[in-house]
């Protein structure tokens, strides 16, 4: 078999990431679609080395069909291009349990586009919580530049319950310019309820630092597990540095 | 016509189980048929088929066996599993439902519709 031939395959499983059994059997199985694909140009009448370049050719992007190959939702799916998606996921976009990347869909999602349950990230959107430079939570607590949320905490906080320096919403506390419905003591006792998050700065400050003591050792984990997925796919194919 | 990706991702293993419902077939004379019936039709590369095999092959619409072939190599031949045959099937009602739909709302309106006034177009 060629040596191009083999090159192709190589990346096509580089990017399968399969365990060696199954990129065995990939590799037999797509071997024989080439080479059967190569004696058909031949047989038209092409030279070999041209034969061969067009059943590459016609067989597609490696990175394409190979990450075809991927499972359709891994424990751990790391990507250097497109979507991953997985248990863990990391990419350029990632779609998971665990999402970490530019775009990050998932329970628990970070990246600067984060959607969520518990999102961070430049632009977090989390259910219960959001933490980022604009940071929305609908049903729990926002924390931010910008903070959108039932509780909202940042330089600029709107929600039931608001804090901020530049805080508006049904019940404020602890800011600096705030617009507010209910005066202290005479807000409803959900708000009441709500505004625990606020009302002990202490409870937002080990917020901060829980946040910063989670988020960098798994921002870190993610970077680092990319760089070496970037670097296994370049062993593989080098064109990718070009 | 070339189809756009969206348009095929979504149908090709409709496709392929439609190929398969003709007899066992491996990789590339599963990629000749279609190309013989529609031509173009993979012009995104014939190895994106082979996911969609695999896929099929994981939820059991399709099962494998290796032989060797004609040429003396080891070949993965596919095969329709009965849950496979009553899937295709299903595509098929669901898919002449759906043009007949489609070709029902979107056949050109009777020349007296589309003109009410009798314009010169």
């Amino acid at each position: 078999m060629s040596l191009a031939l083999e090159q192709y395959l190589d990346r096509v499983l580089a990017y399968a990431n399969r365990s060696p059994d199954d990129a065995a059997a990939i590799r037999a199985e797509l071997k024989d679609h080439l080479e059967s694909r190569v004696a058909e140009f031949e047989a038209e009448g092409l030279a070999r080395e041209d034969a061969i370049f067009k059943s590459i050719e016609a067989h597609g992007n490696p990175r394409k069909v190979g990450y075809g190959l991927r499972p359709r939702f891994a424990w751990i799916d790391i990507r250097t291009h497109g979507t991953a998606r997985g248990f863990i996921a990391i990419g350029p976009k990632a779609i998971g349990v665990f999402a970490f990347g530019g775009t990050a869909v998932g329970v628990f999602a970070l990246g600067g586009l984060s959607i969520g349950a518990l999102s961070y990230g430049g632009f977090a959107l989390g259910a219960f919580l959001a933490y980022g430079g604009l940071a929305v939570a609908p049903l729990g607590l926002a924390l931010g530049g910008i903070a959108l949320g039932a509780v909202a905490v940042g330089g600029m906080a709107v929600g039931l319950v608001a804090s901020g320096g530049c805080a508006a919403g049904l019940f404020t506390l602890n800011s600096g310019a705030s617009a507010t419905w209910f005066a202290e003591g005479d807000a409803p006792v959900i708000l009441q309820w709500l505004s625990l998050a606020v009302r002990n700065p202490r409870y937002v400050q080990w917020s901060f630092v829980g946040f910063y003591a989670f988020f960098l050792p798994t921002f870190g984990m993610s970077q680092l597990l990319m760089r070496r997925e970037s670097k296994r796919i370049l062993g593989a194919d080098p064109t990718l540095a070009e | 016509m070339a189809l756009r990706k969206q348009t095929l991702d979504g149908n090709m293993e409709t496709l392929l189980l439609a190929v398969l419902a003709d007899g066992p077939s491996y990789g590339y004379q599963i990629v000749n048929d279609l190309n013989a019936r529609a031509q173009g039709l993979l012009a995104m590369g014939e190895g994106t088929v082979y996911p969609v095999l695999h896929r099929l092959e994981d939820r059991g619409l399709i099962d494998a066996t290796w032989r060797t072939g004609d040429n003396g190599r080891r070949r993965k031949y596919y095969r329709l599993t009965p849950k496979g045959r009553r899937a295709q099937r299903e595509n098929l009602r669901q898919w002449q439902g759906l043009v007949r739909v489609m070709h029902d709302v979107l056949r050109p309106p009777p020349a007296d519709i589309a003109n009410p006034q009798g314009d010169p177009a």
